[in-house]
């Protein structure tokens, strides 16, 4: 098998496994109590806490909270912080490429009264950070603008971004969740008040994830219960999965700077011999601020499910957000933001490298595809050839 | 999500190209998803001879040509224009109901070659 879709999910390295463990059966007990099992989670806990911190530039160990997914640390931010700073404004920013964890939470926010601006992105799927600053009023309390999209790879400028909401009572969240572990994410730098992330994106467990909420910020919490994390996020933690998180970014970020470069030539390899090879292949999302791993195309005269098939019958794992791979029929808001022609927007192929691929399989894979669009050109209708 | 009849006429299509000495063709596109079939027939005394098609889509939307294709190709029309996309769905072994569009589609564009020169 020769897996490219670490976009959607990544293996959980051994070495991560292999810190969880002792989680599921010897150190089991709640952190929440306070015999001695018990503090030896707390103390799992806190270290995972205090070295996520650490990845991400936190000054405090205290503005991480564990939550069960990316997802929902994306629900926190959106639905937590606008409700949160309600007294000040109803107004939010946000972006048409984001992931569905923040379009459909900022959708709920519209439902419940608040006035959401969804900005349009250039060409390559980018933000201006001038319209950002242009969208604000005297009602906006939140912008939210993902650091690296997850269909495209394309970076958004969001310390720019951060930059020229400085002096503003604007809170600035970032879902991360593509970009933690593959480019330098530092919570300082990028001048951010919430980021998200999830750890299966970079071979952790999936299950967990996490948001940095700046000191002082305040939020209202979606889960009710015991009061864990700060009252913001009720629930028994989940030690393993922490832990298990912990220990995958301490993985990633440690060599990440090689490896990123590993993968891009991987990748450059790949869309060098795709786009060489076929006529009508276009690569999708900015040519240069991308992520390292992620190749992203659409073909003429071929559809996305249909070359998916063809790769997975090869042992090729990749994804599409053809119209015909969703139940709405439409192609993916990513690419219908990115202003391409349906014909166009149906066949989409994402390519997402990780750290165990090769130079051998990036040549397998692009010659697998290669053929894969020209069969399904040799059966389309003449005129679309 | 596709059942191993559909895969193997996704992978194996069969019949596909145009016929010669047509005496129809027709081509239907799907406007919302963008899937397009094209059909050309050959009818002699009422009797479906020859059959090919073209499909651009989802693997649904090929299968479902191709299924056709072979299904109705030497059947007097009258078999063929009673038939319904419920029965082809039938005979590609089912398909997620998000796609049995890909089906009627099929069914459409054939009936519309049967019936002359239709589509663009």
């Amino acid at each position: 098998m020769i897996y490219l879709d670490h976009a959607a999910t990544t293996p959980v390295a051994p070495e991560v496994l292999e810190a969880m463990l002792p989680y599921f059966t010897r150190v089991y007990a709640n952190p929440s109590n306070v015999h001695r099992p018990s503090l030896e989670a707390r103390r799992a806990l806190d270290q995972a806490r205090q070295g996520v911190a650490g990845q991400l530039g936190a000054r405090q160990a205290s503005e991480i909270l564990f939550t069960a997914g990316g997802t929902e640390a994306d629900n926190l931010a959106i639905l937590g912080l606008a409700r949160a700073h309600r007294e000040r404004g109803d107004h939010v920013i946000t972006t048409r490429v984001e992931h569905h964890a923040v379009l459909h939470a900022c959708d709920h926010l519209q439902r419940e009264g608040f006035r959401i601006t969804r900005l349009p992105v250039d060409e390559w799927g980018r933000v201006d950070p001038q319209a950002v600053l242009e969208a604000c009023g005297p009602g906006t309390i939140l912008v939210s603008v993902m650091l690296a999209n997850n269909e495209i790879g394309t970076l958004q400028p969001v310390a720019e971004i951060a930059e020229l909401l400085r002096g503003r009572e604007i809170l600035l969240h970032t879902d991360a969740v593509q970009a933690v572990g593959h480019i330098p994410v530092d919570v300082g730098q990028l001048g951010v008040d919430a980021l998200s992330l999830s750890a299966h994106k970079f071979h952790g467990p999936k299950g967990v994830g996490a948001l940095y909420l700046k000191t002082g910020t305040r939020i209202e919490p979606l889960v009710f219960g015991g009061g864990q994390e700060r009252g913001l996020r009720s629930g028994t933690e989940n030690v393993p999965g922490v832990v298990g998180l912990a220990r995958a970014l301490e993985l990633a970020c440690t060599g990440r700077e090689e490896r990123a470069e590993h993968l891009r030539a991987l990748r450059n390899r790949l869309v060098k011999r795709v786009l060489g090879e076929l006529p009508g292949a276009h690569l999708t999302g900015h040519p240069e601020l991308r992520l390292p791993g992620t190749a992203s195309f659409v073909f003429e005269g071929a559809e996305g499910e249909s070359l998916l098939l063809q790769l997975d019958r090869k042992g090729i794992c990749v994804s599409t957000a053809s119209a015909c791979s969703n139940a709405t029929l439409e192609p993916s808001h990513v690419l219908k933001a990115l202003g391409l022609p349906l014909q166009l927007a149906h066949g989409s192929l994402r390519l997402t490298l990780g750290r165990e691929n090769t130079v051998e399989e990036m040549d397998q894979a692009a010659l697998a595809l290669v053929e894969a669009v020209r069969r399904l050109r040799s059966l389309a209708p003449r005129s679309r050839n | 999500m596709y059942g191993p009849i559909v895969l193997d006429h996704f992978h194996h299509p069969r019949h596909v190209g145009e016929v010669s000495a047509a005496t129809g063709h027709a081509r239907l596109e799907n406007p919302v998803c963008g899937d397009v079939v094209e059909f050309w027939t050959r009818v002699v005394e009422d009797r479906l001879e020859e059959v090919g098609f073209r499909a651009f889509g989802c693997a649904a939307a090929i299968a479902s040509a191709s299924m056709l294709a072979e299904s109705v190709r030497g059947l007097p029309l009258t078999e063929i224009l009673a038939l319904e996309a419920g029965d082809l769905v039938e005979a590609l072994g089912g398909l997620p109901a998000s796609k049995t569009h890909g089906a009627a589609l099929a069914l459409e564009t054939l009936t519309a070659a049967l019936g002359g020169v239709v589509g663009s």
